[in-house]
């Protein structure tokens, strides 16, 4: 388990994460690709530290958690890796596989793999998937992103494919650094303030690895959440005390401001 | 090419034509939901739903029973309804009433939203185990509002049982006669591809009672429909996945995994000719279109003491679901018969080595490929020893893919 935020945490000023930004490399970072599984051997992974490899599985009610079984069963979650894996080639990733071969997942799988990265001392949980913003999933979505704050761990999160003010979980809770496609090819963050989704990183025509070593040309917010855990933990790795309301505020004042022409179509 | 998949359903016994009794004449461009709901018109299935949950609309003494049923999924007007052997009863309004779901109606108000929670508990009643159908389960219901009281009048006709491409074909038919009704995943991943497909499907309604309703079920497809033209259009496959990994998801079990498939040619292909080789004594077996291998897969054949038979035959028989071995009883999804044999090809384990009774074990995540490739007549070509070489002669060998190739 992550060890809880310091008041005494060193905090480096804008011009530090700017330049952590550029120099660091994840190494020490541990990141949870919450997902559809990771496929350890793709060759566009070649290289990777592999964390945790991790199934989840709902049996009749009861949530069991399989050792080894991380393996994708989609090709979503080797997209996902892939591009943290180029962006921050030393960070540690570990693959919780909550979502099933249609992509989809139930809240409880959702909580029982966050949990598990958490105890695993995990801290980025990338999640590029969305719960439908009813209120009768809140509660639990809200437990694991609150449990994950208090610990200092950083939650990034895709918002809704379809309009980032569509309601989901996690990616409407504020504690989250959520993010939305901007229609750049560039490695550039940009921010958006006012929003609960302020974040935007590029996400359109995205060549990434795919199921059976495979890549394919993707589009979606799910892969332009990855590229803000991968900077997430290049400052990590420079500084890694910085809590995630600190994080989430540094983040925005080194990120580039919003422009109009970075709205996607999608 | 054109397949006819056959569509199974479950459907009140009591209401079903006798078997080989000839169904209703129905117009010619009727499909295979049309023909099973006009069969089971009268089912005096029904219930009542609003804010305060589902009432039996016509209380009877015992639970009704559903039998199975395949049909082709075919517009023909003589096409068969074949009684499978499985029938269950079904204590719905006991699953009705115990179903939590319901309980919940807060973010509901208007008659279709309560239909569509009766379809959503209906749907995760009936997901047990114990009903032996692959596929999704999906309620067929007639509705209509209830204006006086605000809720709605649900008649089930049966069950639609079906898979992923089945549901797509459906959702690609015009036929204004039925609806689907959709419901949005809880949890999605956030691809736009996974965004776009991410709809569950909770039922299917025959004949919307007002012209409100049919036009909410056409625009709801029509809008769903756009998305995908959308996403497909935008999506370009870099490289083909090849070999291509799958993990079980209902415990077959494949040692292998290293089944090679050319999607590219496979939609591609169009009526191009089509046969099978299976070669025994390297446990592979291919699908050869236009003259080169489309796929390449390891299968299990007859163990010591068993017997594949050799030879040249053909596809006579093709049942996606329900089929099981009158002589082992065991399950034999996708099966395509050869000749007038006992032996087919058909979903089974591959542990590595001969071990079937005599049929072609295919894996799981391959038989789908080849069944929905290839239709009844083609050539199956089972020998001791094949040589893929022999694709060479004739062309200069342009074209030709071969397992291990990268391209």
């Amino acid at each position: 388990m992550t060890e809880p935020v310091s008041a005494k945490s060193a905090w480096p000023t804008t011009d530090e994460v700017k330049e952590a930004l550029l120099t660091g490399t994840g190494e020490g970072i541990k990141i949870a690709v919450i997902d559809s599984g990771v496929e350890f051997d793709h060759p566009k992974l070649a290289n990777m530290i592999a964390g945790d490899s991790i199934g989840l599985a709902e049996d009749d009610g009861r949530i069991e958690i399989i050792e080894g079984a991380g393996t994708d069963v989609y090709g979503h979650g080797t997209g996902v890796a892939g591009i943290i894996h180029e962006l921050a080639p030393k960070a540690t990733i570990g693959s919780f596989r909550v979502l099933d071969a249609r992509s989809l997942s139930r809240t409880n799988l959702i909580y029982a793999g966050v949990k598990e990265a958490i105890k695993r001392g995990y801290h980025i949980l990338n999640c590029s998937f969305g719960c439908r913003g009813l209120a009768k999933f809140i509660l639990p979505h809200k437990a694991w992103a609150d449990e994950a704050w208090l610990t200092g761990i950083h939650v990034v999160a895709a918002c809704s494919n379809n309009d980032d003010s569509e309601a989901e979980w996690p990616s409407h809770f504020s504690s989250v650094i959520s993010v939305n496609i901007a229609r750049s090819e560039t490695d550039d963050i940009y921010h958006r303030p006012g929003k609960l989704v302020s974040f935007s990183a590029r996400g359109e025509n995205v060549e990434v690895a795919w199921l059976g070593g495979a890549t394919q040309c993707q589009t979606g917010t799910s892969f332009a959440a990855p590229r803000i855990s991968a900077a997430l933990s290049r400052i990590l790795s420079v500084y890694p005390e910085v809590p995630p309301p600190i994080m989430k505020a540094l983040l925005a004042e080194v990120s580039e401001p919003w422009r109009d022409d970075l709205n996607s179509e999608w | 090419m054109t397949t006819q998949p056959l569509v199974n359903f479950f459907g009140p016994v009591d209401e079903l034509p006798a078997e080989g009794a000839e169904l209703p004449e129905l117009a010619a461009e009727s499909n295979t939901v049309d023909r099973f709901a006009s069969a089971v018109s009268n089912s005096r299935i029904g219930f009542y739903v609003d804010r305060n949950g589902i009432k039996p609309l016509f209380p009877s003494p015992k639970p009704p029973v559903f039998q199975r049923v395949e049909m082709e999924s075919s517009s023909e007007s003589d096409t068969d309804m074949n009684w499978a052997e499985e029938a269950y009863q079904i204590d719905l309004d006991g699953l009705l009433a115990s179903a939590d779901p319901f309980s919940d109606m807060s973010d509901a108000s208007e008659p279709q939203d309560y239909v569509r929670r009766f379809l959503h508990t209906l749907s995760t009643s009936l997901d047990g185990p114990e009903i032996k159908a692959k596929g999704q389960r999906v309620p067929l219901i007639r509705w209509e509002a209830d204006e006086s009281n605000g809720g709605a009048k649900v008649q089930l006709l049966g069950l639609l049982v079906a898979d992923k491409e089945q549901f797509e074909d459906f959702c690609q038919t015009d036929d204004d006669a039925f609806g689907l009704i959709f419901e949005d995943a809880e949890v999605v991943a956030h691809g736009l591809r996974e965004t776009a497909t991410a709809l569950l499907i909770l039922g299917v309604t025959m004949s919307a009672a007002t012209n409100a309703e049919a036009g909410l079920f056409k625009k709801m497809k029509q809008k769903r429909q756009a998305k995908m033209e959308q996403v497909m259009a935008q999506q370009v496959i870099q490289s083909v996945p090849a070999p291509i990994q799958q993990v079980s998801q209902s415990g077959w079990r494949d040692v292998h995994q290293d089944a090679y498939i050319n999607h590219q040619l496979l939609q591609e292909a169009g009526s191009a000719e089509r046969r099978i080789v299976v070669d025994v004594s390297k446990q592979r077996a291919f699908l050869i279109v236009n003259n080169t291998i489309a796929v390449d897969t390891a299968v299990s054949t007859a163990r010591e003491g068993k017997h594949t038979p050799r030879g040249v035959f053909k596809i006579t028989q093709r049942v996606r679901s329900g089929k099981t071995s009158t002589i082992y009883g065991c399950s034999l999804p996708y099966w395509m018969r050869l000749d007038e044999s006992a032996v087919g090809m058909h979903i089974g384990d591959l542990p590595g080595y001969p071990a079937s009774a005599g049929c072609i074990r295919l894996p799981e995540s391959i038989a789908p490929v080849i069944f929905d490739n290839t239709s009844s007549g083609i050539t199956v070509e089972v020998v001791d020893s094949w040589n893929p070489q022999q694709l060479f002669q004739g062309n200069g060998g342009d074209g030709i893919f071969i397992a291990d190739a990268s391209s």
